[in-house]
């Protein structure tokens, strides 16, 4: 059994008086593709951003590698690759240069190789001179894409990876974040998008109100809902636990700092 | 430090490409235009001077010196305060880019931190440049030095602003956070007592002239204690204004305590502050993609607006228009405002008649308004702009609507025109009343020339309203996508040639109108006898005629131009 290459534990974030994330507990093992879901306003975007190192959480762990993002962020975050739902790109860089960005960033030795290769495995060759203003929404967010996994992450969060893709390149991208999973990074994977979230994803996530209302493979969430579990896919497993989750406690004491 | 080896890269980089950008826009020749026009006007204000060899300038004389340092340092101190006042926190705000590209990246907050410092001091030797070209050798006569001296003194402004954009950071994270910041905020409540009561020593000046008055002051100010409270304020502002090398010298060693005592304060301050950054960025990003997605122009705010009528499915389009301008500059905000100006005038008329100055004659309050309804007049077509120029991002959607072109452009400029109007009839009723109480003006000429004001008025700003306009259909990529940074000599030139073309044609257009107006004078004037009050009406009415008349054709030609409009220009 390999050691998780990521592990939450009791993670909580609160914004005035919401708390967003309540007590989040999971963890993601090499080669392992977790699918984060639950409806909007659930936490899920939050949960992605204190782990990508964007937010600092208000209570809780976080374990990148091995490494505590609290206490060792830059050797917890060299491990990491976040990409976010929306692609915010430096307006006047063109498409190498933010890759030439990552690279220094990160300090990948040879970079100019692998994004060669990223670039044609993300179908934007020939767009190497471009500047965001000149590509698509789908190019902005695959240029996100190969950003992030120039440097050969181990852990990898996506949050909503596919919007603003065609077809093809939804195809693709799915079978680049398998490849990624079989070559043995970790993946968390946020989407609304259930059927990709089922066909991709070995273990789901489902939160609700900033906390787990269901955590397994399918199967074991089917069990979970007995006889009228069997067999439903994950849109009807969703629907049933998320209509069934509790409402949020009200916001108490903010714990201090402590992830 | 891996941001030394990062930022410049990234600068370099985006330096290359805009220009790069830039020149191939020159292929365009309304660009190429643009750019001729700026960088003439760039050597006619600097460039000349840097050719020619040194001309003659007019330098800051030498005794004025002591008082300029003081006031600038009483003036940046008193903004500083402001600005802890006000928690201004525009120097921590990175782009959603930074915030994308560096939170995550293997980087520390300090690094972070350094990023934003560095930026801040490579921006502001940008600025340095450009200040330095226009005002170096005025100043301080030496532009090296003033170059040097300017852009250490923003460079300790940018950093102090970011310690406080900091240090209220620390304060948003909670009891804490504000534990944390506690001998900062004992720090500046020291220093602002201190301040006030050094202030409270200074011995008022008694000088001889009103010449001697400010040299007078800043003697007072540096025998008192407040120099001690104003010593960083007028170290850096005395470097900035040597004349010498040995001058600059002198405050160097002082400036550069203040600069490494600020950097200290910022690259310490353990702060969490990526949620400030992010929610700004965001909130950035947010309000840039709102403007960019709404249709109609309907700005996405917090809690719905109140419709300013019931839009009924039948009718002319051009009320639709309005409707919708009147909901995107806030029906609430608009009455608001309105009232606000009622109030103010009235209190301000008031306190004035009320008062020893109200012996003045009321005419010269009546001359104030109405010229505040000339400014109105005039400028109200700039201010006001909830048309065209604010739809610049949905022209593909007024493109696809089954409206004729001529349509959506007077239902574009109606939203403005119809609140320039309700500001001018505002001032107007004002002026009118304060003109009630001399005999000077008796309520007959007064009438007659609220009447004529009333509709000569709104015909003129129609008349601008369509010129602002037409920038827009004719050349669509001059005008800057909101959200968008326009800098360099296309962007000097394109405001130079819009303003100066915008004049010239309201010149022209007005020409027409003013000899109709003119010719129903005389006309009146033969058949009565003699100009009288009401013929100055009829030649005000006789001209809007003409003006509005010019809108309604001008109108009519944009629409046809709008639609043969290519919206992805530019």
């Amino acid at each position: 059994m390999h050691s998780p290459a990521l592990q939450v534990t009791g993670l909580s974030k609160v914004y005035g008086d919401l708390r967003a994330v309540d007590g989040l507990t999971f963890s993601v093992a090499p080669g392992e593709v977790l699918g984060l879901v639950g409806p909007n306003g659930a936490g899920k975007t939050t949960t992605l951003r204190c782990i990508g190192g964007i937010l600092p959480p208000n209570a809780g762990q976080i374990l990148i590698a091995g490494r505590n993002l609290a206490r060792e962020p830059v050797e917890a975050k060299r491990a990491l690759a976040f990409l976010p739902d929306e692609p915010r790109l430096f307006e006047y860089l063109t498409v190498r240069e933010h890759l030439a960005l990552v690279a220094r960033l990160y300090g990948v030795a040879g970079w100019q190789e692998s994004a060669r290769a990223l670039l044609s495995e993300l179908e934007l060759e020939g767009k190497e001179n471009a500047l965001p203003g000149e590509l698509s929404r789908g190019m902005k967010q695959k240029l996100v894409i190969a950003c992030g996994f120039l440097h050969d992450p181990r852990v990898i969060v996506l949050d909503e990876p596919l919007t603003g893709l065609d077809p093809l390149a939804i195809r693709k991208t799915k079978q680049s974040l398998r490849a990624r999973a079989a070559a043995g990074a970790a993946l968390v994977l946020s989407s609304h998008l259930l059927p990709v979230v089922e066909e991709v994803c070995h273990r789901v996530l489902v939160v609700a109100h900033g906390r787990v209302v269901a955590h397994g493979t399918l199967d074991e969430i089917r069990g979970t809902l007995g006889a009228s579990g069997a067999g439903a896919d994950l849109e009807e497993l969703f629907v049933r636990i998320t209509s069934a989750a509790p409402e949020p406690l009200p916001t108490q004491t903010v714990p201090g700092a402590g992830a | 430090m891996l941001v030394l080896r990062v930022l410049p890269f990234v600068l370099a980089a985006t330096l290359r490409n805009r220009l790069l950008h830039q020149v191939r826009r020159l292929r365009q020749p309304r660009y190429a235009f643009a750019t001729a026009v700026g960088l003439a006007w760039l050597w006619w204000t600097v460039g000349r001077g840097l050719v020619t060899g040194p001309r003659k300038v007019p330098t800051l004389s030498e005794e004025f010196m002591p008082a300029v340092a003081v006031g600038l340092a009483a003036g940046g101190t008193v903004m500083l305060l402001l600005a802890w006042i006000f928690r201004v926190r525009r120097q921590l705000a990175m782009s959603e880019a930074e915030v994308q590209f560096l939170f995550p990246a293997p980087l520390t907050r300090v690094d972070v931190l350094h990023w934003r410092v560095l930026q801040l001091l490579a921006v502001g030797l940008v600025g340095t440049v450009f200040t330095t070209l226009i005002f170096g050798r005025a100043a301080s006569g030496n532009p090296l030095l003033f170059a040097l001296g300017w852009w250490l003194a923003f460079g300790v402004v940018d950093m102090h602003l970011l310690g406080i954009a900091l240090t209220w950071a620390a304060v948003g994270e909670g009891w804490a956070g504000l534990r944390r910041r506690a001998g900062t905020f004992l720090l500046l409540a020291t220093a602002v007592a201190f301040t006030a009561w050094a202030a409270t020593r200074v011995v008022p000046p008694r000088p001889a002239s009103i010449e001697a008055i400010p040299a007078a002051a800043a003697r007072a100010v540096l025998e008192s204690p407040l120099r001690y409270a104003l010593w960083p304020g007028i170290t850096l502002t005395s470097l900035v204004l040597a004349r010498t090398p040995a001058q600059f010298l002198e405050h160097l060693p002082g400036a550069l305590l203040v600069l490494a005592a600020h950097y200290l304060w910022v690259i310490r301050s353990s702060v969490a502050f990526e949620e400030a950054v992010v929610h700004a960025a965001e909130r950035r990003a947010r309000a840039r993609e709102a403007r960019l997605r709404r249709r109609g122009g309907v700005p996405e705010r917090k809690g719905p607006r109140k419709a300013p009528f019931r839009l009924s499915h039948e009718g002319p389009v051009e009320i639709a228009f309005l409707w919708k301008s009147l909901i995107a500059n806030g029906v609430g905000k608009l009455l608001g405002r309105t009232g606000v100006l009622v109030a103010l005038a009235w209190a301000g008329a008031m306190a004035v008649l009320a008062s020893p100055l109200g012996k003045v004659p009321s005419t010269v309050l009546g001359a104030t308004v109405a010229t505040l309804w000339v400014i109105v007049v005039l400028m109200g077509p700039n201010v006001f702009r909830t048309d065209l120029r604010l739809d610049r991002q949905h022209l593909d959607v007024l493109r696809s609507l089954p409206v004729a072109g001529r349509r959506i452009v007077r239902g574009e400029i109606l939203g403005s025109l119809v609140q320039v109007v309700l500001a001018q009839w505002l001032l107007l009723g004002l002026a009118g009343a304060a003109f009630r109480t001399p005999a000077l003006v008796g309520p007959g000429v007064r009438g007659w020339a609220i009447a004529g004001a009333a509709v000569l008025g709104p015909a003129l700003s129609a008349l601008g309203l369509v010129l602002h306009n037409s920038v827009v259909v004719v050349l669509p990529g001059w005008i800057p996508r909101e959200g968008e940074r326009q800098a360099g000599p296309e962007a000097s030139g394109l405001r130079i040639v819009v303003a100066f073309g915008g004049l010239l044609a309201l010149g022209l257009a007005v020409l027409p109108a003013a000899a109709l107006g003119g010719l129903a004078l005389g006309t009146w004037a033969v058949l009565a006898g003699g100009p009288g009050p009401p013929a100055f009406a009829l030649a005000a009415w006789v001209a809007a005629a003409a003006l509005l008349a010019e809108a309604w054709l001008a109108t009519g030609l944009l629409g046809r131009m709008f639609d043969r409009l290519d919206p992805s220009e530019g």
